[in-house]
């Protein structure tokens, strides 16, 4: 047992100097390793190490101011074109869940003396149907500015832009390069649409209003500088014409008399922009050159007094002093036509375009030379018919002009509205007839307070003057001559 | 709310009564009938309620029987006054006022033959002046539909008249026949506008808002009392006017005796609200402002007032 014992221990006992061997040697090698590496190492250390060239490393382009790319994005850069600014959307407005007929805050009234048009300008324009306003383009229209998604420019065409002393096709030309800044700056999802007029006649660029694309600008652009480039062809050709109402208005005006920058505006309010912008020369279907009156006509009464009034003549015994003013009237307008032919041959010699007029006794007042005075009845009280009976009165087209808007409108209030009249050269614009609304401007002046809106005179190029100074005398010897 | 539940039952039960007022045969899809009234229907469950067999899920009955069914159903809802609400808010949209002070005038013209633009001769009235003022308000009514229903509300079609009245002057404003005893009278025009509108869907608790068509108003006022001159000369010539029975100017009479006034009111509105009901009839729920306005006037004025 003993023996067993002993030969245990001596089994133990060798085991753990075997144990014990086995690790010196571990540590041995352990050790050796790691004074070889550092000995290797204290070598390196002096070895010359070949120079690399350093590279230049590249400045970062940084903007001045670095801002978080999700500020960058909700600040889009100002946009500045020499009229045309595309300034920040506006404030974001999304209708509520149900509320895609709730009606806009009503406009609500404060009272004063001042006249006025009470209405949210905000209205449903910002907030109905849409979600944002990306299309929202600012337009400076001859010093008229708005912004708006739906904007409709209304543009006069019809000679009376271009008389001589309205500056005659220089004004138009202004005219085209403003409609070019205006048309060019808009966003491309600004809706829009151009409504030229001429009278009676009114032509839409399209039939509703469409995004302005580079394409639709450039067809709207070349669509509208075809216009009024020869004056020997002006204003909108009938098969031009392409506007009829859409539906009948409950107005005091007879439809056929709404003519001018009524019926051009009554297609506009039509397409429902939220802004609209009118270049008119003049107020009323009329506008008489020395009185310096605007109004409209109703032409089937004013007929009517016609016939009325030539009566009362010949029971007054009137007509032998209208057969010798007709007599001097009817040299005169030969006269006058044969003034017109001959500057207009000096005009084309001297390679400019034909004189615009207002009608053709104008170049005898160029001249100097006036017509005959007017035969009156001298009883005018006996005439059935009124001579106020033949035109509207200004409230009569101010209610026209409201219903024509409310009917389209109605909760939604009034667009924007603003008005540009075209102006000669140094027009006074204070007078008599100015006082008593007469004129043009103080009728488009009014009226644009009314609404709210924005009036801008547009001064006219300088006068046309005429090629010839002509003598009565001189050109009845003329025709004179040749009649023989 | 403490009293809902039974103002709940009570609509329910009216409505049960109002629209399954009558026995009528339906037939499953396997085409087997049953006569029986309808009392209620579970939207969200989709079982029908009747009052002999109890409940019976929609989807057994024939397609024809199914729309019947669900029509039967919109109309209790829009019938009730609890669960289809219904408003009416006058409100004015637009104004436009003008006001002036101006010096009269008198205008003939003259078509000269051979001219396009007329003659004119005018005469200023230098040492008078008239006042006008001109106010056009566009007014009209909100119709606000809520639905308060668990259920949507289909095709709801809204028909509005606004009725109003304008007057007109008898004759027209000329001086020389502003001196004439009619010039102030007026005679008075009744106008209507009628508008018509389908609302597709009302989603349960969905409010919607419709509008009637526009009265214009306009109120004329032409006053020619406070009569001004411009120079002291003129203001002694008034001063013997006022004095005397002399006309102040030829033809045109005493002045100050020519003015005159018009105006124009919005008499109510009648609106009626209606759906397809399920036998094909239009149910109307109808609504007037103000409640006297059925005295006056009737939605169609052909036939007798409803």
């Amino acid at each position: 047992m003993e023996i067993q014992k002993k030969k245990k221990r001596i089994v133990a006992s060798s085991a753990a100097i075997l144990s014990i061997g086995f690790h010196l040697l571990l540590i041995l090698v352990a050790g050796s390793m790691v004074a070889l590496k550092f000995y290797k190492e204290e070598r390196a250390g002096f070895q010359v190490e070949q120079q690399k060239p350093k590279l230049e490393r590249r400045k970062l382009q940084l903007p001045q101011k670095a801002e978080p790319f999700i500020e960058q994005m909700t600040k889009p850069k100002l946009q500045t074109t020499a009229r045309i600014t595309a300034t920040t959307p506006q404030m974001v407005n999304i209708p509520e869940q149900g509320e895609y007929v709730k009606m806009a805050p009503m406009p609500s009234f404060q009272g004063g003396y001042t006249n006025f048009v009470q209405m949210d300008r905000t209205m449903e324009f910002n907030a109905k149907y849409r979600d944002v306003s990306f299309g929202v383009s600012a337009v400076d229209f001859f010093g008229t500015r708005g912004k708006a998604e739906k904007v409709v420019v209304v543009v006069d065409t019809s000679k009376s832009m271009l008389f001589d002393d309205r500056g005659g096709i220089g004004s138009y030309e202004m005219v085209h390069a403003d409609l070019q800044n205006v048309i060019g700056g808009m966003r491309s999802a600004t809706l829009f649409n151009v409504v030229l007029f001429d009278h009676q006649r009114v032509s839409l660029f399209n039939p509703a209003l469409l995004p302005a694309t580079p394409s639709a600008k450039t067809n709207v652009l070349a669509w509208i500088g075809g216009i009024n480039t020869n004056l020997a062809h002006v204003g909108i050709s009938a098969d031009a014409a392409n506007f009829t109402a859409k539906r009948q208005y409950d107005v005091p005006m007879a439809a056929s008399d709404i003519t001018g920058w009524l019926k051009g505006f009554q297609a506009a309010i039509e397409l429902k922009p939220e802004i609209i912008f009118v270049l008119s020369s003049d107020w009323g279907s009329v506008t008489t050159m020395r009185q310096n009156i605007s109004y409209f006509m109703k032409r089937e009464a004013f007929l009517k007094y016609q016939k009325e009034r030539a009566a009362l003549f010949l029971a007054e015994e009137g007509k032998e002093q209208m057969d010798e003013y007709m007599a001097e009237f009817s040299q005169l307008r030969a006269a006058a036509l044969k003034m017109l032919e001959l500057e207009n041959q000096a005009r084309l010699e001297a390679e400019l375009q034909p004189k615009v007029v207002r009608d053709w006794d104008e170049i005898l007042a160029d001249n100097d030379i006036e017509l005959p005075t007017l035969p009156l009845v001298e009883e005018p009280g006996e005439l059935v018919t009124k001579p106020v009976e033949t035109r509207y009165t200004l409230g009569e087209v101010l209610e026209t002009f409201f219903v024509i808007v409310m009917d389209n409108y109605r909760q939604q209030g009034f667009p924007q509205l603003n008005f540009v009249m075209l102006t000669a050269d140094g027009y006074t614009r204070s007078s008599t007839e100015g006082v008593s609304k007469m004129t043009s401007d103080a009728k488009f002046s009014d009226l644009s307070k009314m609404v709210g809106g924005r009036f801008r005179y547009l001064s006219g190029m300088p006068k046309v003057d005429n090629q010839l100074d002509q003598d009565l005398d001189d050109v009845l010897d003329l025709l004179d001559l040749e009649e023989m | 709310m403490k009293y809902s539940a039974p103002l709940l039952f009570v609509s329910l039960f009216s409505a049960a009564l109002v629209n399954g007022a009558e026995l009528r045969t339906f037939t499953n899809a396997g085409g087997k009938t049953m006569e029986d009234q309808l009392v209620r229907y579970d939207y969200d469950e989709r079982i029908a309620t009747f009052d002999r067999s109890g409940k019976v899920p929609l989807d057994t009955f024939s397609k024809k029987d199914q729309a019947y069914i669900l029509k039967w159903n919109m109309a209790a809802g829009f019938k009730s006054k609890m669960r289809f609400k219904t408003e009416l808010k006058k409100a004015n949209w637009a104004r436009m006022k003008h006001e002036q002070n101006v010096t009269p005038y008198w205008m003939d013209a003259l078509q000269v033959p051979g001219k396009t633009t007329p003659a004119h001769s005018v005469v200023m009235i230098d040492d008078y002046e008239e006042y006008t003022a001109l106010y056009f308000e566009a007014e009209g009514y909100a119709i606000k539909l809520k639905n308060q229903n668990f259920f949507p509300i289909e095709n709801v079609v809204v028909e509005s008249k606004i009725f109003y009245e304008q007057e007109h002057y008898q004759i027209p404003d000329d001086i020389f026949s502003s001196m004439e005893r009619e010039y102030d009278d007026t005679v008075a025009t009744n106008k209507v506008r009628f508008l018509s509108e389908t609302i597709p869907v009302i989603v349960p608790h969905e409010e919607v808002i419709v509008h009637s068509d526009c009265a214009i108003i306009i109120d004329h006022q032409l006053d020619r009392s406070s009569i001004s001159s411009t120079t002291e000369e003129g203001g002694e010539e008034d001063e013997d006017d006022d004095g005397g029975d002399e006309e102040v100017a030829d033809g045109f009479g005493e002045w100050d005796d020519h003015s005159r006034r018009r105006k124009g009111k919005v008499t109510g509105i009648w609106v009626r609200i209606g759906i397809e009901g399920p036998d094909g009839a239009f149910i109307w729920r109808q609504m007037v402002d103000p409640s006297s306005l059925p005295k006056k006037v009737s939605w169609d004025p052909t036939t007798a007032e409803p």
